[in-house]
């Protein structure tokens, strides 16, 4: 005879939101009805001591254009390719990668993400369900070490911060890798810095693309959320900059499941410097639709699309090692 | 030192089995997000499976219970309920396993599997599933058949023994272990109403949340022989008491708490192909929010405070 345990208590803190099907249906924003993938916990979103790394480079401005959905504009040819490790937030701790470029949709100025990576699934689905961030999900690491003084790592010291290495990885591919070393604290040593940073008049733009269950219609959106200025507070004593010297090792590989390395490669194989820093952020609760447009699609269009492929014929990008979760 | 780049463009896309990207298509052919670079893409259409194969474990739960977990519009059918795991090795949206708990229910008539909880190891997965209702969540998975004797690079008989776990968050959800016994579980209990068709909750809001849309999304039954095929010689079966069970309620995943069982029938196993049929939307609703609901409803969070539920071991993703 086997054991049969049911734990069905939940431990609770007083902290924990009940469930939504024990509330009233407007605090119900995502499925599943009883026990969702992320609530209304964690808005508004807040995050404390996060550290982010950025790296700056150009890039070839008829490649951008091609990535850029319309009606959006590109308006510069710096590319932003950005590590974050939320140590701390409402929505549990997690790391991110994302690639933005400076656009504009109609007038509204921003950065626009064309590429966004997490580990995990509540940070994944609340991007791609509501906001229209294109995120996926990869092995995202984040290291800094190395005492800049050269001192010994002591007991209760900073373990320091001079080299540093990421990394992203995805199906089996390395999508992106980065180590060097950190050679300034001051942000104007590096030549070019994206348009919208610090720029009270640039917000972040998304590009929403949801589907109908039956195919007959997908719905696009441009999303803005507000001014970045009003979202960041950097801590100016955590800054520290390489020039582009100082990137010892940068790769950027197109894979089968992701294009940003044959789109967002650095032109002329040069990088104008990483920027690194820790700061809080404070997400705004709700975002701006500023554009959208639905494309409807007859019941002989929706057959054909949904018969694209051959039936039970598998090719490149169906097969990668089988994740095993997380 | 020096800087070193490489850029490769490897897989162009202008021939082989990459679709190009959707920008570069016709509009109609873009489903979803990245625009340029898709979680998933025509090349998964239409969906299908080779060789997956599922753990049924068959269980019996209080009516009231199952009752809650079921949206308004749809009636129970059956106080038996599965919960399931399915290893998919071959499949459009690539390898991946699931794990799940589906209910009998009905709407208007119309009966269909109708599943509250589920989890899946992979991103386009549960991209996909999650437009299609169900409430994946991405969680770590393993299942696991052992036991033959192998000999001379041959396999002495069957794999007899079993052990699935999931886990999330630093919680363990669920763990089985046991023993194929291969004596016959009622099979008439294999389709106690959870027909092959699916039926999901799907709770969409915009951006600004001043609106949300509930659709009841509706995946008909997979016709047997032609879009369905059940490896006969593949099922095996185990009895309750063939079988150890742990179902854990945690901070971030209610699945025990909800429905816990009243009773351990047994667990089928098997081996199918299928061709996932088309989905349609067969009942719906919206809710709308004012600016005072959005603050009021939709705003549980204190700004830079965070709950038990905000600390968790972080993930290094796949």
């Amino acid at each position: 005879m086997g054991f049969f345990i049911q734990n069905t208590s939940i431990v609770n803190d007083g902290t924990i939101v009940p469930a939504p099907l024990d509330r009233d249906e407007k605090s119900i924003i995502t499925h599943g009805l009883i026990d969702p993938v992320q609530d209304i916990d964690r808005r508004p979103l807040t995050f404390v001591n996060s550290r982010k790394t950025m790296f700056l480079y150009e890039a070839d401005e008829k490649k951008l254009r091609q990535i850029l959905p319309e009606p959006l504009k590109l308006e510069d040819d710096l590319v932003e390719f950005t590590y974050m490790n939320h140590i701390t937030s409402n929505t549990g701790p997690y790391l991110e990668a994302m690639i933005a470029i400076a656009a504009s949709c109609e007038g509204t100025k921003g950065a626009f993400y064309t590429n966004l990576y997490v580990p995990e699934s509540a940070a994944l689905c609340a991007g791609r369900e509501f906001n229209g961030t294109p995120k996926k999900s990869a092995h995202i690491s984040m290291l800094e070490h190395g005492q800049a003084e050269g001192i010994r790592y002591k007991e209760g010291g900073n373990p320091g911060r001079r080299f540093f290495s990421f990394m992203i990885e995805r199906n089996g591919y390395i999508i992106h890798s980065a180590t060097g070393e950190y050679t300034s604290h001051q942000m104007s040593d590096l030549p070019r810095l994206p348009l919208y940073q610090g720029n009270p008049d640039w917000c972040r733009l998304s590009y929403r693309v949801m589907t109908e269950p039956d195919f007959q219609s997908t719905k696009v959106e441009v999303i803005s959320t507000g001014s970045a200025k009003n979202m960041f507070a950097v801590k100016p004593d955590t800054i520290d900059v390489a020039v582009g010297k100082d990137i010892h090792t940068w790769a950027l590989l197109a894979t089968p499941g992701d294009a940003l390395g044959r789109y967002l490669a650095p032109k002329e194989q040069k990088l104008v410097g990483v920027v690194s820093n820790t700061f809080n952020m404070y997400y705004p609760p709700s975002q701006n639709c500023i554009w959208t447009k639905t494309i409807h699609r007859t019941p002989e269009e929706v057959e054909a699309l949904y018969n694209t492929s051959d039936p039970y014929t598998y090719t490149l990008r169906h097969s990668f090692p089988s994740p095993a979760g997380a | 030192m020096y800087q070193a780049h490489i850029a490769s463009s490897t897989f162009d896309c202008t021939e082989g089995s990459i679709p190009i990207m959707p920008l570069s298509r016709n509009a109609k052919s873009m489903v979803t997000l990245p625009a340029y670079d898709p979680l998933w893409d025509i090349d998964a259409l239409p969906l299908t499976y080779s060789a997956s194969k599922r753990y049924s474990f068959l269980l019996e739960a209080e009516k009231e219970a199952i009752e809650k977990c079921l949206p308004s519009c749809c009636v129970l059918n059956s106080t038996v309920v599965e919960l399931w795991y399915a290893v998919h090795n071959k499949s459009k949206l690539g390898p991946h396993t699931e794990m799940g708990i589906t209910v009998s229910a009905s709407c208007e008539g119309v009966h269909f599997g109708y599943t509250p909880f589920s989890y899946v190891t992979q991103d386009a997965a549960m991209d996909y599933f999650r437009l299609q209702g169900f409430p994946h969540k991405k969680a770590y998975i393993r299942t696991l058949e052992h036991g033959s004797v192998y000999q001379n690079q041959k396999l002495n008989g069957m794999d007899d023994y079993f052990s699935f776990l999931i886990t999330r968050n630093g919680y363990l959800l669920h763990t089985a272990t046991g023993k194929f016994s291969d004596s016959l579980l009622d099979l008439d209990s294999l389709d106690y109403g959870i027909s092959r068709a699916q039926a999901n909750l799907k709770i969409s809001t915009n951006c600004d949340l001043s609106n949300t849309v509930w659709q009841l999304v509706y995946r008909p039954q997979i016709k047997d022989g032609e879009d369905y095929c059940l490896y006969r010689d593949t099922i095996r079966t185990s009895k309750a008491e063939d079988i150890n069970w742990l179902f854990n309620a945690t901070p971030f995943d209610s699945m025990a708490h909800y429905l816990p069982f009243k009773k351990l029938i047994g667990m089928v196993s098997y081996c199918y192909d299928a061709k996932l049929p088309l989905a349609k939307t067969i009942w719906m609703k919206k809710v709308a929010r004012t600016k005072d609901d959005i603050e009021k409803y939709c705003m549980y969070g204190i700004p830079y405070e965070n709950g038990m539920r905000s600390q968790y071991p972080v993930c290094y993703g796949i």
